[in-house]
């Protein structure tokens, strides 16, 4: 069994079907960068990772800890007498052929809704549940998300401090003393003072990964770090992304920046339209590309550069 | 009448506006945040009707509500409002919780859900959120929204004189129709003067208090 484990998530919104299946694995310390053109899922698929949507079925597990464990809900095939008789009616009715049809989808799918949060209702968490669960991993936003009115230190502090107080376990002052070394780690030592409004774009996205770092996350998603940065600033915080490597810290990288995928990635996601295209390693899915849609997006991507 | 005893005939009616104005903002801030709950609530019913309550009361003038609290418990329900002031006290308290709620309300609704979310994978609970994170920022964000209106709340007092309270608009009126001199009445805007002045410099200095980050 790999580390980290993600099986058949989907997702829908409303009628759009954003996330059709998605199964991957991941090993302690690997880096997975996941591209793919705007619209295909890679947010939604973090954040179902990251408790923050919660996916329709799929299950994610980190080591021996199952963290999502959502059954597919198959309501075509396990019918009710009273559904089977409401699908009934509609087929013998007057209705063309096609508007049937569109009619017995429409039911079956507020079926399966009104099944899946009975079921969601039944196997609800307490929030220390959840809270327990979702430590597991770390999540580093496109637009940092640094809390305002704390200083780069109590940001990265903030969250572990919260815990030593519920826990008396944990010490404070080797809270304090992580903090400092993580900010050390992304070069910001100079900057503890300071607020977040005081850092350019690329400080404040290192603030962000010490701050998720400071939690010790199993694995540490990022989702386009770099993406509403300057060009100049884009290469500091890749850097330190790339430190994390060889720290060991395993994680998932969604980015559009293909050569940081190429170089620093050990495993590569393509996604497409909610599922996943293409996967392997840099070498196997820049290189030599199996899918036409993989190949127009890469052939795309190059362009633009 | 001299001068002298004009001033302290207002200072008397300013015991009244002061009385009244420190009185609604020590109901009408906590009572605000208890609106703005209800009308955020999740409870559809609730919200509704909460912001019913909010519209009758921002929609129609603090003065007839002056009016309908002092008049109507008497004549509809055989309930008089004895005491005047008390009158006043609850009309004014429940208007200005009604701002305060849409202003509170603003507050909250403008914390980007990027907070939320980054405390969310931080493992915060919401007592968390709502204490270290929310609270705060709203706290800033609403200061000048709330400056402006407890100024407005300065000049509001003297819409009680409409119910009989002698405020010091009032007390310069009495002056004015016993004694036949006009000058009290342009002297009480002095009074309102200095104590918008002195709001004002307090606000001021809460908010540079607060400008060590920028939202
Ligand atoms: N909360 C939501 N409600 C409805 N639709 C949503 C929601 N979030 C995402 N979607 C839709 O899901 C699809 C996938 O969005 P997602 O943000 O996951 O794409 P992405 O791959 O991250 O794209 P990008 O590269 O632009 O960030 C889009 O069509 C989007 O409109
Ligand atoms: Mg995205």
């Amino acid at each position: 069994m790999a580390f980290f484990e993600v099986k058949d998530i989907k997702k829908k919104f409303g009628k759009t079907n954003v996330l059709k299946g998605v199964s991957f694995e991941l090993e302690k310390g690997e880096v997975l960068a996941i591209i793919g053109s705007s619209g295909s899922g890679k947010t939604t698929l973090l954040r179902c990772i990251n408790f923050l949507e919660e996916p329709d079925q799929g299950k994610v597990s980190v080591g021996d800890d199952v963290l999502i464990d959502i059954p597919s809900i198959d309501i075509a095939n396990n019918m009710s007498d009273k559904l089977e008789a409401k699908i009934k009616k509609i087929e013998q009715g007057k209705l063309t052929e096609e508007q049937k049809q569109a009619k017995i989808a429409k039911l079956l799918d507020s079926e399966e809704n009104k099944a899946r949060k009975k079921w969601k209702k039944e196997h609800a968490l307490s929030d220390e549940e959840l809270r327990a669960k979702r430590l597991h991993l770390g999540m580093v936003f496109q637009s940092f998300n640094l809390f305002p009115h704390y200083n780069v230190l109590d940001n990265v502090m903030l969250a572990a401090k919260l815990q030593a107080k519920e826990n008396s376990k944990i010490d404070i002052s080797a809270v304090e003393k992580n903090a400092l070394e993580l900010l050390d780690k992304v070069g910001l030592k100079d900057k503890i003072h300071n607020y977040p409004c005081e850092l350019s774009g690329g400080q404040q996205q290192r603030v962000a990964i010490a701050r998720a770092l400071a939690l010790q996350p199993d694995i540490l998603c990022f989702d386009e770090p770099t993406s509403a940065l300057d060009p100049e600033l884009t290469g500091e915080v890749l850097k330190v992304i790339k430190g994390l490597k060889n720290s060991d810290t395993t994680m998932i990288v969604v980015t559009h920046e293909m050569e940081f995928a190429r170089k620093v990635a050990d495993k590569v996601i393509f996604m497409a339209n909610g599922v996943i295209e293409e996967m392997g390693t840099p070498r196997q899915v820049f290189g030599n590309p199996k899918s036409e849609k993989t190949k127009a997006f890469l052939q795309k991507a190059e362009e633009i550069i | 009448m001299s001068f002298q005893e004009v001033t302290l005939a207002l200072l008397e009616g300013t015991k009244y506006t002061m009385g009244l104005f420190f009185l609604t903002l020590i109901i009408a801030i906590p009572l605000g945040m208890v609106v703005a709950a209800l009308a955020m609530s999740r409870l559809k019913i609730v919200s509704k009707i909460t912001n019913v309550f909010i519209w009758i009361i921002r929609g129609t003038p603090l003065m007839l509500q002056l009016i309908v609290v002092q008049y109507v418990p008497g004549l509809v329900f055989g309930f008089p409002m004895k005491i005047r002031f008390l009158s006043a006290l609850i009309a004014f308290s429940v208007n200005y919780a009604a701002y305060f709620a849409e202003i509170y309300r603003g507050g909250i609704i403008s914390i980007p859900r990027g907070q939320y979310e980054a405390s969310y994978v931080l493992g915060l609970n919401r007592k968390q959120i709502v204490g270290k994170i929310v609270i705060p920022q709203v706290f800033k964000r609403i200061m000048p929204p709330m400056s402006n209106e407890v100024i407005t709340l300065v000049k509001d007092t003297s819409l009680a004189n409409i119910i009989g309270i002698v405020e010091i608009i009032m007390s310069a009126k009495e002056i004015v129709a016993t004694k036949g001199i006009i000058w009290p009445l342009f002297y009480t805007g002095v009074f309102y003067l200095v104590m918008c002045g002195a709001l004002t410099l307090l606000f001021n200095y809460i908010e540079k208090k607060l400008d060590y980050y920028k939202i």
